[in-house]
């Protein structure tokens, strides 16, 4: 009896957390189909008319179209900078024994410590001196970049897990150590290659301060700098703003639905005797 | 299929462990070669050698006559089955038993028949679609063994393949390896710590402790002429047993300790020569004392008088743990219908033809 009331308590639990999460969502896609005054007039209700003219005024005069691919653009090369050289970097700390390996992976963990906002200033005379300043480069480096160190850690845990006899045995196979790689040890750590790019992804797609700080040019601008386009001085238009948040938040919704897929764990389960 | 030959091999790890100290042996063509120890005794960083999975620190590995000393796993033609099989997890059995082939470039449809032939062979045909981890212990070992089979190598070599497996599957996976020895006519190193696979199943045994080769022989050459003290006490179960006894010369050769007084026979005699009034290490196995009223020709030549502390019955036949002399513990394996109750005394008749005798020193056997 006191079980079912747990279960039943646990449940209420998750649906006012669920409610809580989920409500402002509704609000900004319902709104995103209003008027600004019907928002006004009418915040909570559903719209009167779903008219979609807000997306296409968005995604054609406001210039969307360019923000959000140069934001596809911007993340998906950063998340491939990230987990190929996370991985590979990951994989020589945890399989292979050499002089440094624990001085360079405290280096690496020294990075997690460290806010990467801290550096903006030498990070921007960088770029300056690079001549980055003002192109989608500066953002890509500094994204993969600042990845880098949690990325390391979690697939330094997670190559760890392998037994070594897997690479033993693919040794004898036939692989070289780049076959064993991504033959055998990549596969094997899918779950954390799916974390590892739904953890990054998120907080790229939604930065605003870096873009802020590297970006001129309109052509340039990723979809949360085109954002402030709607807010006026005196007024704003919030019904492009829902619908521009609105064509923001898709990507996100879309890759978890993918990856939620790949995090299974106990990938490994079989490959041992357990 | 081919002859492996190590010669004066050594491994010392970059800790500065020495685990393998001038190993020196052949494994003939076809021929099944175990290599026993306990663990750490190096037998399977001599294995991963082989293999080259470990570089060799000095010594000559050859392989049909080719040294390997610097040829990578995979240019070998070996191919090694693990303890812990290290089947790749996001891969099915049929491709598990096809990666090497693919990596070689092999024709499809060549992997596909000689796959199928080893599945048919291992009777894993309707596993094939399966992943590792939807397979059972033992079904996982013949996938191991299956990719092995497959590449059809020079040298197998097995690593403990049979120490995760429960006792009656070992039994059974333990004939099944030995047949396909037989049809496959494979030269095989298999590693293992248990005697009773090494006995079984090889042609020849090499016995390790601590990285030394103790001693290279066929079952019964290890069994009943051990080279030295370990491999008379690794051998056997339950193990030979040891007295102290001095070599005393009175009316012929005798091996006198406390409690016992053995007389050696006239064709061993002579090599206790040297060792009139030394001490040496009197070792008779459990199987070779019988009960004095068993034996037809019991006296005081062969006869050792003990105290029975415990009897343990197995059915076939029963062990007694016995005192000799103050306190040395000794064990007898004897017929069921002993008559040997707990607290009693009790004789306990030799076979002199089967004792042996080793020098305290050196521990090596004098015979």
């Amino acid at each position: 009896m006191t079980k079912k009331i747990l279960v039943v308590l646990n449940y209420m639990f998750l649906t006012i957390l669920a409610v809580i999460s989920i409500y402002p969502i509704f609000i900004m896609f319902i709104s995103s189909f209003k008027t600004t005054p019907e928002i006004f007039f009418n915040p909570f209700n559903l719209p009167k008319k779903w008219n979609f003219q807000n997306f296409i005024k968005v995604w054609n005069e406001a210039n969307f179209k360019v923000y959000f691919l140069n934001s596809v653009l911007i993340t998906i090369s950063s998340l491939i900078i990230l987990l190929f050289c996370a991985s590979l970097a990951a994989y020589a700390l945890a399989k292979f024994n050499f002089k440094f390996n624990n001085l360079v992976f405290m280096i690496f963990l020294a990075g997690i410590m460290i806010p990467i906002r801290l550096g903006i200033v030498p990070l921007f005379i960088l770029m300056r001196d690079l001549n980055l300043l003002d192109t989608r480069l500066s953002l890509i480096f500094t994204y993969s970049a600042s990845g880098m160190p949690m990325s390391v850690f979690l697939f330094t845990g997670f190559f760890k897990t392998i037994p070594s006899e897997l690479s033993d045995a693919a040794r004898v196979d036939g692989c070289n150590e780049f076959q064993i790689f991504y033959k055998i040890m990549l596969p094997l750590v899918r779950p954390a290659l799916a974390t590892v790019a739904l953890v990054n992804f998120v907080p790229w797609w939604n930065d605003f301060f870096f873009p802020l700080l590297f970006i001129r040019s309109d052509s340039l601008k990723t979809i949360q700098l085109g954002m402030t386009i709607f807010f006026g001085q005196y007024m704003t238009d919030w019904a492009s703003l829902f619908a521009g948040m609105v064509i923001a938040s898709i990507p996100m919704i879309i890759l978890y639905l993918l990856m939620s897929k790949q995090f299974i764990s106990g990938l490994t389960a079989g490959a041992v005797k357990g | 299929m081919a002859e492996v030959v190590l010669e004066k091999v050594n491994k010392i790890f970059p800790n500065g462990v020495h685990a393998v100290k001038d190993a020196d042996f052949v494994i003939q063509d076809k021929e099944f070669l175990v290599l026993l120890g306990p663990s750490g005794c190096g037998k399977t960083t001599t294995l991963r050698m082989i293999a080259g999975l470990e570089d060799i620190t000095s010594g000559i590995i050859k392989i049909d006559g080719k040294v390997v000393n610097d040829v990578e796993p995979k240019d070998r033609d070996i191919a090694m089955v693990f303890q812990n099989y290290a089947l790749y997890p996001h891969m099915t059995v049929y491709d598990n038993m096809a990666f090497g082939l693919k990596l070689r470039k092999t024709p499809k449809d060549e992997i596909e028949r000689r796959v199928r032939q080893a599945a048919k062979i291992l009777g894993i045909e309707h596993l094939l679609d399966r992943k590792p981890k939807q397979l059972s212990g033992g079904q996982r070992q013949r996938v191991a063994v299956g990719r092995a089979i497959v590449r059809n190598p020079k040298v197998f070599l097995f690593d403990e393949p049979l120490s995760n497996l429960d006792a009656k599957l070992r039994v059974q996976m333990r004939s099944e390896l030995k047949k396909l020895h037989q049809r496959l006519e494979a030269t095989i190193a298999y590693v293992t710590h248990d005697q009773v696979e090494a006995m079984t199943m090889a042609d020849k045994i090499v016995i390790m402790h601590e990285g030394l080769i103790q001693q290279v022989g066929d079952p019964f050459d290890v069994y009943d002429h051990p080279a030295n003290l370990f491999v008379a006490g690794f051998i056997g179960t339950p193990p030979m047993n040891f007295l102290a006894a001095r070599v005393v010369k009175e009316n012929g050769i005798w091996l006198k300790g406390d409690g016992f007084s053995i007389n050696v026979p006239n064709d061993k005699a002579h090599l206790l020569e040297n060792y009139i009034g030394k001490e040496v290490i009197f070792g008779v196995r459990p199987e070779d004392l019988t009960e004095k009223s068993q034996s037809e020709n019991a006296d005081e030549t062969n006869t050792i008088t003990t105290v029975v502390d415990v009897v343990e019955p197995l059915g076939s036949e029963t062990l007694l743990h016995v005192t000799v002399g103050s306190n040395q513990f000794i064990t007898a394996k004897v017929s069921p219908q002993t008559r040997a109750r707990v607290g009693q005394r009790f004789d306990l008749t030799v076979n002199l033809e089967m004792i042996h005798v080793f020098d305290k020193e050196t521990e090596i056997a004098i015979f």
